[in-house]
């Protein structure tokens, strides 16, 4: 099994950063695992997905419900996205579109989103609020849930 | 007064906002661009050690982190008092048009090209990249993706990691250049000179081809005559890494010329009330407003402002499009904004023509990789971003930490520009009261054409439509709105 683990977020700016403190994590305690940590998660994640069997996408959001809430979208499963645009880009919804029609049967068999609900994403900081930072460990473990399954 | 406001922009990274002010007429009055400003951020920096910054500074941006990565490693050369090695220029050089090669064609195909290839009126559904794929078919859909990539994968190779490298040191660089990636990067420089000459054939085609197109590019609504900013070489051509920070009037002659570490005594910023962004001015000829002219010390930088600023390119191929493009629209300078797309494809090749030069160069697998610093001092390192020129300033205290940070974005350089031009689109295409999404993508035309970059990778609020089209009456109350 392949498994890709892509951060996604801007490191200085406090929760936003969470997707790569996820990676940073990973790469301590899993480094058997591929990571990527990109601040834009457009183009520039259709190429590494590509022939992997599974992909975990790891982002800041911001619904308006509990910090550090952490929501899980099967993408490969035919769920929609929350919309997250990352408007200099692509959005995500848009890069798989694009993966699948360009490259058809070599996107990931698995695609699942893990978004966590940020707090504060305008603070120059290159840590997380208490209750998003605390969402780190509960991520990565249903990350290495998914690998021990195998 | 009616108003209508335009937010968030589609298709850029971070928000900015368009508020456009109609007259009873239903023409006109004014337009307002507001941009966010990404606050404290050189006080965040302050107290750091110097080498830190060429790893701290790209991550203010997802969009150039190799520009702000070089410009922070020339600054610390500078503060430090030494020059980088032959074989550390070359390779910083050989990353950079790399991150180039990737930045262009994703800028043409995904955010700047729908508005030609699929048409500035087309539907918005069908004004996006795969609009674009309709038209062009997915082959080249695949070339975009694999070109992108290389692009992408030749800064990977000498920086470390492609998204936020860490490669630069103050007088050189970390790591050399085997024979093995030598030949690995000339591969896909060569097949990225093949792909230049063919996205400036599509736009030859579908743009140059089209009288509609050229008679929009030419049109005045698009029009701004300032000067022009951007770095050349000691030929006066275009070079992204290094070079003399050269002006050019309105006539396309030199006007003001400076090296980095005197850019104070040539840019000077300006503040206005209703926005956080300052604009930068010629400090020569003065800020008089939101105006173009000679009397207005307001610049173009970024790819037109580059190219009107030189006077060729240093690759044979891309010089030959640059006379081309400059034939066709009249002689230099060229004032229209919408020019900024053919300005970027030029640079398309010949960032891949020189990293194909740059590859075969005999002395880019040498190992004489750095030269040793001297004490801290002050230092300023400027290159040209993607988007315009960039400026890191620090001072350094004797233990190598950092006292003071100044930095001026490409954006900002651009903003006075920016506002002009969203301005004049919109008075020259919105008349009586008429305003539709055509009318309105026409506008942000004007804008997108600068590919202005916000500085932060924050994401919008899910459920949020990226465009917002909000008309107020002229009691500045909700009258319409319009989501997409």
């Amino acid at each position: 099994m392949k498994t890709l683990v892509i951060g996604v977020g801007n490191l200085l700016r406090c929760d936003d950063g969470v997707g790569i403190h996820v990676v940073d994590r990973l790469n301590e305690v899993a480094p058997h695992i591929d990571t990527l940590d990109v601040a834009l998660g457009s183009i520039e994640i259709l190429e590494a997905m590509r022939g992997r069997d599974r992909v975990f996408i790891v982002d800041a959001i911001q619904t308006g419900g509990e910090p550090g809430t952490i929501y899980r979208v099967n993408l490969s499963g035919g769920e929609e996205p929350p919309r997250i645009t990352h408007s200099h880009g692509v959005d995500l919804l848009t890069t798989l579109k694009l993966g699948n029609s360009l490259f058809p049967g070599q996107m990931p068999r698995e695609m699942i989103l893990l978004a966590v609900e940020a707090e504060d994403v305008t603070t120059l900081s290159e840590s997380c609020t208490s209750k998003v930072q605390a969402s780190v460990d509960k991520v990565m473990e249903i990350i290495l849930g998914f690998e021990k399954n195998e | 007064m009616r108003t209508i406001t335009i937010d968030p922009i589609t298709r850029l990274e971070g928000h900015g906002k368009i508020t456009i002010f109609l007259n009873k007429q239903g023409n006109v009055e004014n337009a307002y661009l507001q941009i966010p400003e990404l606050r404290g951020f050189e006080r965040f920096c302050e107290g750091r050690r110097a080498e830190d910054m060429p790893i701290i500074t790209p991550r203010i941006c997802g969009v150039c982190p190799v520009a702000h990565h070089f410009a922070a490693t020339k600054a610390l050369d500078a503060a430090y008092g030494v020059e980088p090695t032959e074989t550390a220029k070359k390779l910083r050089e050989l990353m950079y048009v790399g991150y180039y090669i990737y930045d262009h064609i994703l800028h043409f195909y995904f955010l700047g090209g729908p508005d030609f290839v699929v048409g500035p009126d087309a539907p918005p559904a069908e004004r996006n990249i795969f609009g674009v794929l309709k038209r062009v078919g997915l082959d080249v859909g695949r070339e975009v993706i694999k070109h992108r990539a290389y692009g992408q994968k030749i800064t990977e190779i000498i920086g470390g990691k492609a998204t936020h490298p860490t490669c630069g040191l103050p007088g050189g660089i970390s790591k050399g250049l085997n024979e093995e990636e030598r030949l690995q990067i000339e591969e896909m420089a060569r097949s990225s000179v093949e792909f230049a000459k063919f996205t400036l054939s599509i736009f030859n085609d579908v743009v140059l081809g089209n009288k509609k197109y050229v008679d929009l590019i030419l049109s005045d609504p698009y029009q701004l005559d300032t000067y022009n900013m951007g770095l050349v070489d000691v030929n006066n051509h275009v070079n992204f890494y290094d070079g003399d920070v050269r002006v050019t009037n309105q006539e396309g002659e030199e006007f003001d010329r400076f090296q980095a570490k005197e850019y104070l005594g040539h840019i000077a910023e300006h503040v206005e009330p209703w926005t956080y962004s300052k604009f930068t001015y010629l400090k020569k000829v003065g800020w008089n407003g939101l105006t173009d002219g000679p009397e207005s010390g307001v610049y173009r930088v970024g790819p037109l402002g580059r190219l009107n600023a030189a006077d060729g390119m240093a690759t044979p191929l891309a010089n030959a499009e640059y006379r081309r493009m400059f034939e066709t629209l009249g002689g230099k300078p060229v004032g229209s904004t919408l020019a900024f797309h053919w300005a970027r494809l030029v640079e398309l090749l010949y960032a891949s023509e020189r990293a194909l030069e740059l590859s075969r160069d005999p002395g880019i697998t040498k190992t004489d990789l750095r030269n040793p610093v001297n004490e801290p001092g002050e230092g300023v390192g400027i290159v040209e971003a993607a988007r315009g020129v960039l400026v890191h300033h620090y001072k350094l205290n004797k233990e190598g930490l950092v006292d003071k940070v100044n930095l001026i974005v490409a954006t900002t350089n651009n903003y006075a520009d920016i506002c002009m031009s969203v301005r004049d689109a919109a008075k020259g295409l919105i008349k009586n009261g008429e305003v539709n999404d055509g009318l309105l993508n026409m506008v942000e035309m004007a804008f997108r054409a600068y590919d202005p970059c916000f500085g932060c990778s924050t994401h919008s609020l899910p459920g949020t439509a990226p465009l917002t089209v909000e008309i107020y009456d002229s009691h500045r109350n909700l009258y319409r709105k319009i989501e997409r």
